[in-house]
């Protein structure tokens, strides 16, 4: 597998870029100290040169966590988002020239490449990734769409009654929007946790269902102006009461758990409003489980680069069958398993160091 | 119940191959299976917010012999995942009384263009009607119906945006008049005048054979609180008090856990706040 150390080679010091504070951090490091392998952590506001020869000359394993974006302001966590995605270019132009100097050139530092994230994080890019791999994803409308109307008349032509509009970079449900038109009746519904305020868009931790035509104008076009991507709303599946979608976290070639996320709503991953649902009691069909590791499979092999990823998947109401909504290559963080086992980090610390294959 | 079976188009189904309530009706009533079926669930028929029921239950009603082990009917099985519940278009019903002798148990879903006509039914136990307003000709047909059987009625009134066009005097009215002398269980529910239906349900005529009342999804604050504070303990058949999803404070809600019957106050709700005005919302509003 790449980026393995051989046998008897010496084991691999693990640097973590991330932040001082929280949870990726704090378990990252305990799963570490409890194999007894130190993890030194060299945080994104101190990137300097000096500190990437640090690592060439350490040719330690890295592991890249993303910072910390405070903003509500759905353009600054756009901003923040593309900055960092200049800082991924850099670590990713820099590096490589130590790996192909030394000894172990080739092998690969990385848990997840600095490209590899930074395609996952372009929704738009990753989704034609996938999609070119043959990959079952939910799908996008091809046509680039800059505005309200503009989408209306593609839905009213195309006979597409119900869309999601989503910025290409933001994180979480930030600015995610479930949109349903009636073009015959001139109705529509909206459904979000985004707000304009001022002229600004603002992301809260609230669903909102939004009906009147002139606000839901107002709000596609705020989202579509930060560049975003629509695709078909899938009915998802639901268990009392609940919508579902599954967050996977899938890697070193194996699904190391599934999540699901429930919601009273059809957008499912709000910070503070969802629900995590009991994944045995959804009743679904072995055929879907063994489905979603085929998935999941297929989906880090369409993204080279990603050994590690937490992929969003869609089950299709009624027929149970499983779509990536979308995949994230720091999408490691589940509450669940660093609470109690905190398995996800400790895999990647023997895999990291060679310590296990 | 015997054998169930779900009807509905799947995505593909309804956005691509363009599926709509006549293949539905197509669907069930050349179904093998259908003279097994207790019990028939009826999700998506396609663009149900351009295509009515109608095709549907004039299918029902032209095949009715084969619907003879049909014991429970759901029209309109679907979430906001598929539909806007204001947006699904049902349809008349009046013939299906007559088709349908020997159905237990009816549930509908969404209220537009809704008409339930006159309802004589000997063997219907069991009315649920889902939806974000309920016009006010639906509970004049209810509240003239025979249903000299029925022991469950449960209604979402819903919010006048979509479709409620009464006042809790239409509700009084129903409660007073409607003629189901097997009422056991009552639900008037998901209200934004829950309060003053709290009123009205206590001077239901059959109020003193109910042993479930149901008025929860609503706006039910402290004051419909009291008054069941004060009015429950006259009525010992009732035996369970479902309030769930309301607006009564941690006081009330410990008043009322002390009844010595099963109450339920799972999922308190907080009023909203938009500049300086505040609102209180029922469950379902749309």
């Amino acid at each position: 597998m790449e980026g393995r150390r051989e046998e008897g080679a010496e084991r691999r010091s693990v640097i973590l870029i991330g932040t001082a504070q929280g949870r990726r951090t704090e378990y990252f490091t305990k799963a570490a100290r409890e194999l007894g392998v130190s993890v030194r952590l060299l945080e994104w506001d101190r990137l300097s040169r000096e500190a990437l020869e640090q690592i060439s000359r350490e040719r330690a394993a890295v592991k890249i966590d993303p910072p910390v974006w405070e903003s509500c302001r759905l353009e600054d966590l756009g901003g923040g988002i593309r900055a960092y995605l200049k800082n991924l270019e850099r670590l990713g132009t820099f590096l490589p020239k130590w790996q192909e100097e030394g000894e172990d050139a080739g092998k690969g530092y990385f848990l997840n490449t600095p490209q590899a994230i930074g395609t996952a994080l372009d929704k738009r890019r990753c989704k034609e990734q996938l999609k070119r791999r043959g990959v079952p994803v939910t799908e996008m409308l091809a046509e680039e769409i800059v505005s309200g109307r503009q989408l209306q008349e593609i839905m009213r032509k195309q006979r597409i009654m119900s869309v999601f509009v989503k910025p290409v970079f933001s994180s979480g449900a930030a600015g995610i929007l479930a949109y349903r038109y009636d073009p015959a009746r001139g109705k529509m519904a909206a459904y979000t946790s985004c707000r304009l305020e001022q002229g600004t868009l603002i992301n809260t931790k609230k669903l909102y269902r939004i009906e009147h035509p002139g606000e839901i104008a107002s709000l596609l076009d705020a989202i579509l102006s930060l560049g975003a991507v629509v695709e078909r709303w899938y009915p998802k599946a639901m268990s009392q009461g609940y919508s579902y979608d599954l967050r996977a976290v899938y890697q070193f070639g194996r699904l190391e758990t599934i999540i699901a996320r429930g919601s009273r709503g059809p957008i499912t991953n709000l910070h503070l409003n969802n629900t995590a649902l009991d994944l045995s009691g959804l009743g679904l069909p072995e055929k879907t489980l063994s489905e979603v590791r085929e998935l999941c499979k297929e989906t880090l092999k369409a993204l080279p680069g990603l050994q590690s990823a937490g992929i969003d998947i869609l089950v299709e109401k009624d027929t149970y069958r499983p779509y990536v909504i979308e995949v994230n290559g720091q999408g490691d963080l589940i509450y669940q398993d660093i609470f109690q086992k905190n398995a996800i980090y400790r895999h990647q610390i023997e895999y990291l160091t060679g310590m296990k294959g | 119940m015997g054998k169930k079976k779900r009807y509905s188009f799947t995505y593909e189904q309804w956005e691509e191959e363009g599926m709509d309530a006549t293949n539905m009706a197509e669907e069930i009533v050349n179904d093998e299976q259908l003279k097994e079926l207790e019990e028939i669930v009826i999700g998506c028929w396609g663009e149900m917010w351009e295509d009515s029921a109608q095709a549907i239950l004039d299918g029902i009603v032209e095949n009715k012999e084969k619907f003879d082990c049909m014991k429970s009917l759901f029209v309109g099985d679907v979430d906001y995942e598929e539909c806007e519940v204001s947006w699904i278009i049902q349809g008349d019903y009046s013939k299906l009384w007559a088709a349908l002798p020997r159905l237990e148990k009816l549930t509908i879903k969404g209220s537009t263009d809704l008409i339930l006509g006159d309802i004589v039914h000997d063997n219907l136990q069991e009315l649920e009607i889902i939806c974000g307003g309920l016009p006010v000709d639906v509970m004049k047909s209810i509240q003239k119906a025979q249903l000299p059987s029925l022991r469950r009625l449960v209604l979402y009134i819903g919010v006048e945006d979509y479709g409620f066009d009464g006042s809790v005097e239409d509700i009084k009215e129903l409660l007073e008049n409607m003629d189901c002398p097997k009422l056991e269980h009552l639900g008037i529910v998901d209200s934004e005048i829950q309060d003053e239906i709290t009123e009205a349900a206590l001077n239901c005529r059959y109020i003193d054979q109910i042993h479930t009342l149901e008025l929860s999804m609503g706006t039910l604050t402290d004051k419909g609180g009291q008054l069941l504070l004060e009015k429950i303990p006259d009525h010992s058949n009732i035996q369970k008090l479902d309030l769930h999803f309301h607006y009564l404070s941690e006081e009330m809600m410990g008043k009322l856990n002390k009844l010595p019957i099963e109450v339920d106050t799972e999922d308190r709700q907080v009023p909203e706040d938009f500049n300086g005005e505040i609102y209180y919302f029922p469950m379902l509003t749309e």
